[in-house]
């Protein structure tokens, strides 16, 4: 195979690849916890506070 | 490459003027000081329990919960994003800002130290409130 069929080869697969690896990026930065766009109010603050827990654990 | 760089940096210019994007720049402020509300209920709790305050301890979760709520609120409204939307981001958020600054003062007065990003979140809540003083009743 000649360098120019590898080349032209390599292209080929990228296009087919890139779907795939456009959906595995996506997935990753949705999933970043770190991710402004990614994340919620919800997931960054439980409904119950660590301040609640210490004061029952407090109150005891 | 010098191509490469000049796009990069011209992006980089584009981004940085919130005016032009405030739906995001607004996003990114709640979620920050949401950020910020967690870290410092997590030092309430801690300073609370060190120097067994149930006063500081409940401050704090009262103060949690109203920014808990509000950011919320000020979320949902961002969803929504139509005119009257707009408002109840800032004032939202501001209640939101306001409940962070109590969680602040009472962490500080338990004896906690305040890491960067609670000192940016309050840096930014103080915003937020002088945005609101002008907008919301």
């Amino acid at each position: 195979m000649s360098g120019i069929e590898t080349a032209i080869t390599l292209v080929g697969l990228a296009v087919k690849l890139a779907p795939a690896l456009e959906r595995i990026v996506r997935a990753g930065v949705a999933a970043d916890p770190n991710n402004p766009l990614a994340a919620r109010v919800a997931a960054v603050l439980p409904p119950v506070s660590e301040s609640e827990r210490a004061a029952n654990d407090l109150k005891r | 490459m010098k191509r490469a760089v000049v796009i990069a940096c011209a992006l980089l210019v584009v981004g940085c003027r919130p005016a032009e994007h405030p739906r995001a720049t607004l996003r990114a402020s709640v979620l920050t000081v949401a950020r910020a509300v967690k870290e410092v209920d997590v030092l309430c709790a801690d300073s609370a329990r060190a120097t067994k305050r149930a006063d500081v301890a409940e401050a704090c979760a009262d103060a949690y919960r109203t920014a808990r709520e509000s950011l919320l609120a000020a979320e949902a409204a961002l969803d929504t994003w139509d005119a009257s939307a707009q408002r109840d981001v800032v004032c939202a958020g501001a209640k939101g800002s306001r409940a962070l600054l109590a969680m602040v003062r009472a962490a500080k007065g338990a004896g906690a130290s305040l890491p960067p990003a609670v000192v940016d979140g309050a840096a930014l809540a103080e915003t937020l409130v002088g945005l609101a003083e002008r907008t919301c009743p």
